[in-house]
């Protein structure tokens, strides 16, 4: 890959993430526009379309961080020990997916500022303040997950000790945490049932926003897997990709039944072949999402190849984009709406931010180590 | 790698984890307490619904002279504007269908319907939002984080932003609570088509005015007696509710819908957190202990 010296120094930044720090430089700039002039300028969104391209972004990057508990409970809970390597990168993607999600709050909330309020005032009964204190507690706990590396890279030998004394539990507790934010992200549409189109409308869509964070959070394990292997020579143990690849398809598999067998149920297949908006988009997200990874995945040839295993990989996590957009504005009744340029500038940047911070992180701790 | 812990992460595997386990089990099941909590908050504590503050807007008297958006707007210092829907700065709106044919009219008063069990209360995360004992739904803009929960949750589209701000809160009628003598808008209805009183008796009242003329109102009914589980602006209207932009709500308030969801979760807490303990108990002797093989793939 190409790289840019730092002068005086043998530091080599490579050109995508100078790249990527444009974008978020754009982002940021983007982003003081909705501080200084306020949301009615900075954005498209109105009364009747309160939320947007942020809310997508959030609960799309959410899913991802999803990677975390779902590596966590494969390579910890079921003692499958060669995922221990890239559970750790998924636990770190995971991470920095939280802190992005929070930094979006800053630009998405009317006032930002009162953040903490989550803390002062609650209301037990709403999906949002559920899933405000999941957040909350689960970066809590990703950040104890974290630790030990730093440590270890620190050469902290004493806290080492007390966080192994501590893993397991943490590992439980943060399997735990995140199954119910994951769900209760979907119960935040719960209350929209005349708003949110039926191809997405369901009583179980805590469920199914389960199951695909779960889906996406492999496919985006395999992608972060496979980037690294290339940019920083992680080497993995036999078999993790075409064993992830399998975890894949079994998890695609059950969410596309879910999906199809939820609206078979609710005797809205019908839905499917009305010539809108809303079915084309719901189209994309399981051609894409699911039918093409699972053809890619069952095919002997293709399962074990990494160009195939790459591309059912991406062809997922575009699938679980266009829900959670189907979910936060495709989907939804309101007035027309297409994102602003700070809009986007915003969330590319963010979503930059994020991958350097991951490429840094990556440079600095070795993530992926020689296991004997 | 030897047998009991992993050098790279450092899980320190032994029969004692058992005791850690249970631990954080017990910990899911707090998290599950505390966010378990009693009903629904909603009108059902304080004063019996028939005694809720109310308004019966009967839009058949309506001429559409809009003096009580005048009144409101002057009531609640709101800065003019044009505009055709409610906004930030105007709680109430008039506004006139007429039908395609042009044979059919009929006005609408929007504005906060002051549900019995409103979306908007059950969704703001921060509880900005509450219904208070005697029936308006009122809004505390020093605790409001700007999640707009509110505005998508309403199916009446009532809660409002003034977008002009950099720092916006919601706005939204608040049924002139703290006003002594009752909305600034019904007192200035010179019709009486706005009538300010308790919900049993205007309930009453809407009931005796259809029977008095039976084939005049729509569905000889009054809207929110039961709509979307009940509200304290009623509505009476000659013609379908629907063509006035009034949803069909049916009879079950919204909240029920989200409620079964987040009752589950106590119980969704303990399960996954005993689900993982034992798997993690019953798994931890076979590990696969596969060994490094060079490659990838
Ligand atoms: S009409 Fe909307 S804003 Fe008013 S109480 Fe009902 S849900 Fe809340
Ligand atoms: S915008 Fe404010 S009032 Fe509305 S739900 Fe969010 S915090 Fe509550
Ligand atoms: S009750 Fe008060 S705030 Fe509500 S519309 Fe009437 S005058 Fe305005």
């Amino acid at each position: 890959m190409s790289a840019i010296t730092i002068p005086g120094t043998k530091k080599q930044i490579p050109i995508g993430i100078i790249m990527l720090a444009v974008l978020s430089i754009v982002g940021f700039y983007a982003m003081t526009i909705r501080w200084v002039d306020g949301l009615g300028i900075a954005t498209n969104l109105s009364d009747t379309r309160p939320w947007g391209l942020w809310i997508s972004f959030d609960l799309a990057v959410m899913a991802f961080s999803g990677s975390a508990f779902t590596m966590a409970a494969v390579s910890h809970i079921l003692h499958k020990n060669k995922y221990h390597n890239i559970a750790r990168v998924a636990l770190i993607g995971g991470y920095v997916g939280y802190l992005s999600a929070g930094a979006a709050l800053t630009v998405e909330l009317g006032r930002p500022e009162r953040l903490w309020h989550f803390f002062a005032y609650h209301n037990l009964h709403s999906p949002l303040f559920e899933v405000g204190m999941c957040v909350i507690a689960y970066t809590g706990i990703l950040t104890l997950e974290f630790l030990p590396m730093l440590f270890k890279k620190l050469k902290w030998g004493k806290m080492i000790k007390v966080m192994r004394a501590i893993e397991v539990p943490v590992v439980v507790a943060g399997i735990t945490l995140s199954t119910g934010h994951q769900s209760s992200l979907g119960s935040i549409s719960l209350i929209l049932i005349y708003k949110l189109h039926p191809l997405w409308y369901s009583p179980i869509l805590p469920i199914i926003f389960l199951a695909s964070a779960m889906t996406s959070g492999i496919a985006m394990t395999m992608l972060v897997g496979f980037i690294g292997t290339r940019v920083f020579n992680w080497e993995f143990r036999k078999g993790v990709f075409s064993g992830l690849g399998r975890i894949l398809l079994y998890a695609s598999i059950f969410t596309l039944l879910l999906k199809l067998g939820d609206l078979a149920w609710s005797g809205e297949l019908g839905l499917l072949f009305e010539n809108s908006l809303q079915s084309k988009i719901y189209f994309i997200e399981n051609v894409a999402g699911y039918v093409l990874p699972i053809i890619i995945l069952l095919i002997p040839t293709l399962n074990k190849k990494w160009s195939w295993l790459f591309r059912a990989s991406v062809l997922s996590i575009i699938g679980l984009v266009t829900h959670r957009m189907a979910v936060s504005f495709f989907g939804l009744a309101g007035a027309d709406y297409f994102p602003t340029w700070q809009e986007f500038a915003s969330t590319a940047g963010l979503f930059s931010v994020g991958i350097i911070l991951l490429w840094i992180i990556a440079d600095n701790i070795p993530l992926v180590v020689e296991e004997h | 790698m030897n047998n009991n812990s992993c050098q790279t992460c450092g899980t320190d595997v032994s029969r004692r984890d058992f005791l850690k386990i249970a631990g954080a089990s017990t910990c899911g099941i707090a998290v599950a307490a505390l966010t378990s909590g009693e009903a629904l908050a909603s009108s059902n504590e304080g004063l019996p619904l028939e005694e809720h503050k109310a308004m019966l807007y009967d839009s058949t008297v309506c001429i559409g002279c809009k003096q009580c958006e005048a009144a409101c707007k002057l009531d609640n210092n709101l800065a003019e504007e044009d505009v055709n829907d409610l906004s930030g700065n105007t709680f109430t709106i008039i506004k006139e269908y007429i039908s395609e044919d042009g044979t059919e009219s009929a006005f609408r008063k929007y504005q906060c319907m002051h549900c019995v069990e409103p979306s908007c209360v059950a969704s703001c995360p921060v509880a900005a939002l509450t219904k208070l004992g005697d029936g308006p739904v009122v809004y505390d803009e020093d605790v409001c984080i700007g999640c707009r929960y509110c505005m998508q949750a309403c199916p009446y589209g009532v809660p409002a932003y003034d977008w002009s701000q950099a720092y916006p809160l919601i706005r939204k009628c608040d049924l002139c609570y703290d006003r002594p003598e009752g909305p600034a808008c019904a007192e200035t209805c010179p019709k009486g088509a706005l009538i300010y009183g308790k919900r049993g008796e205007l309930i009453q009242m809407a009931k005796e005015r259809i029977a008095l003329n039976p084939d005049k109102y729509y569905e000889n009914r009054v809207f929110g007696e039961h709509d979307g589980g009940g509200t304290s602006f009623l509505i009476l209207a000659a013609v379908p509710f629907e063509k006035i932009g009034l949803p069909p709500l049916g009879n079950e308030s919204l909240p029920s819908h989200t409620h079964t969801a987040t009752s589950v979760v106590p119980g969704l807490f303990a399960g996954v957190a005993g689900l993982m303990s034992s798997i993690y108990i019953r798994t931890k002797d076979n590990e696969d202990d596969d060994l490094h093989e060079g490659g990838t793939t």
